[in-house]
């Protein structure tokens, strides 16, 4: 069973204010506004057509935006906010888009740290080969609190600019792309990881600020850019010095 | 602050344990609130499938703090006493935490004595609401549709449905009326030997993502010992579910069992559970 990318879609440039006036995204977290901003691109040429059958969230840093509000109320007042709690859940960005998408098939979210990215491709991966689905739309977001890249920066071996930002792809299997009709940009064949690994990380590779579920972004970017077929694979280190492998290979190849 | 946030990434867990286990392969973790370990058995059987991997340790694993415990209050959703799932007068959860893990292989290179097999599995979606489940409980319907499905399996196979019954009015309603509609004739009429269905969150608590695996776990030693667990706590069943409960734990022919779970933001999960040599 072949697994294609048909479409791409980043929020990177795109206008958060001017979402964040409209009726559903007032209540919306960072996570949520950023996810469907570049969902939305990645369904445009399906014009209109709500066909996808499944999709799979990757957030590393989860909803910390929201959790921190949470805690601050609670502590500072008293006071527990059942939106804030809703909506602080690591599960929370999907259930919004959901409900925005109409979905009923699998849903999934991940967070694996620096691997969210690819864990989402993976279980993508996984519904699409098994037959439990046959368009799958696999996004990775992540959004930064101030307090963050301290944090984060004391642990990593090399320090690293921090960044948010969401992507997504619509993966099809075999009978997904019969039915969707959308030119094959790429083919999937696995994702493998060294996560173990150790040597020095390479501070320079992480150009737009990185974030735990930016492993998506940049497949995006090199998608669009032309810039993966140096090969067929695509090494992706991380700020701890392990290794994701992307396997991949231009159109339907 | 710095060192919560230095360990906030959920993958710290898997790979900690990872660390401590020396596991240099494929690690995965999924955070579907309530449905999460179930959706991780779920796709570690399919990674089996795929032969990516020989063999998995998947489960689940929750602890309870302020943010868990206030923000369940708030919603209202904590009761007062002891959960009753199912029941007419049922106020809502009891929050706990706990562990659960199992290993999974495929039957052909199982290195062990299999205690059950994980024989079916089914995913979906809600799309419906934040926190509450559709009220005819459709997305866990097509969750376990799919699970039986996937086994090879019809209703008639089921002898006894472990809910995710957490003793909420909104979860019992919908997860009781889909199990209810699932085990029909064709004419929409309850199946008179229907399975039995239970819920045995009195005794352990809601432990939330870490429920379906703890649970599988509970069926697995069901299937093994050949027991049905009863409703702990259950005295008056809702007539507005309808759903058969037993009356006491008790010996009983087990060879298949439907898991579900459903979470919040409309995740749900369905397992087929089967007794070894079943399949």
């Amino acid at each position: 069973m072949n697994i294609h990318v048909v479409s791409t879609g980043l929020s990177r440039g795109k206008d958060l204010e001017a979402l964040k006036r409209q009726g559903d995204f007032r209540k919306a977290t960072h996570n949520m506004m950023l996810a469907w901003l570049s969902i939305e691109e990645a369904l445009q040429p399906l014009a209109g057509r709500l066909a996808m059958d499944a999709m799979v969230l990757g957030s590393g840093f989860g909803e910390l935006e929201v959790t921190r509000n949470f805690l601050k109320g609670l502590a500072e007042s008293g006071l527990a906010r059942p939106l804030l709690f809703q909506n602080s859940l690591h599960n929370a960005t999907l259930g919004f888009l959901a409900m925005k998408l109409a979905l009923t098939g699998p849903s999934i979210t991940v967070s694996n740290r620096c691997f969210t990215g690819e864990n989402c491709l993976e279980a993508a991966m996984l519904l699409l080969q098994q037959g439990q689905c046959r368009s799958c739309l696999v996004t990775g977001v992540d959004a930064l609190i101030p307090e963050l890249a301290p944090a984060l920066n004391a642990i990593y071996p090399v320090p690293v600019t921090l960044g948010e930002g969401a992507a997504t792809l619509l993966l099809v299997n075999d009978a997904g792309q019969r039915q969707l009709g959308l030119p094959i940009l790429a083919t999937l064949h696995d994702v493998t990881y060294d996560w173990n690994a150790t040597g020095q990380a390479d501070a320079e590779i992480f150009s737009h600020g990185y974030y735990e579920a930016d492993a998506i972004e940049i497949l995006v970017e090199r998608l669009r850019a032309g810039t993966h077929l140096t090969g067929t694979t695509l090494g992706l280190a991380k700020p701890d010095g392990s290794r994701s492998i992307v396997h991949w290979s231009l159109g339907a190849g | 602050l710095s060192v919560a946030l230095r360990s906030q990434s959920l993958g710290s867990v898997t790979a900690a344990l990872a660390e401590l286990l020396g596991f240099r392969g494929r690690a995965f973790l999924t955070s579907s609130a309530c449905a999460a370990s179930t959706q991780g058995l779920a796709l570690a059987a399919q990674w089996l499938a795929q032969g990516k991997v020989k063999r998995v340790l998947v489960g689940g694993a929750e602890v309870l703090c302020n943010l868990t415990l206030e923000g369940f209050r708030s919603m209202q959703l904590v009761s007062p006493l002891n959960s009753t799932p199912f029941d007419v007068n049922r106020k809502g959860i009891n929050l706990s935490e706990a562990a659960a893990f199992v290993c999974l292989e495929p039957e052909a290179t199982a290195t062990a004595k299999p205690l059950a097999h994980l024989s079916g599995f089914g995913l979906s979606t809600d799309g419906y609401h934040m926190t509450a489940p559709h009220p005819e409980g459709r997305g866990i319907f097509e969750a376990m549709q799919a699970a039986l499905k996937s086994a090879g399996l019809s209703t008639q196979d089921i002898s006894w449905v472990h809910a995710h019954g957490t003793g909420s009015r909104h979860n019992d309603q919908a997860e009781g009326s889909a199990i209810a509609r699932l085990f029909t004739d064709g004419a929409g009429r309850a199946i008179i030997d229907g399975p039995w269905t239970s819920s045995t969150k009195w005794v352990h608590g809601h432990a939330l993502g870490a429920s379906g695996a703890l649970e599988t776990t509970l069926c697995v030693h069901a299937l093994l010992q050949q027991t049905i667990l009863k409703t702990t706590g259950l005295k008056d069943p809702d007539p507005a579910i309808g759903l058969r409960h037993p009356t006491a734990s008790a010996p009983a022919r087990l060879r298949h069992i439907l898991k579900t779970t459903l979470g919040f933001g409309g995740s749900n999960a369905a397992l087929v559970l089967s007794q070894a040599g079943a399949r």
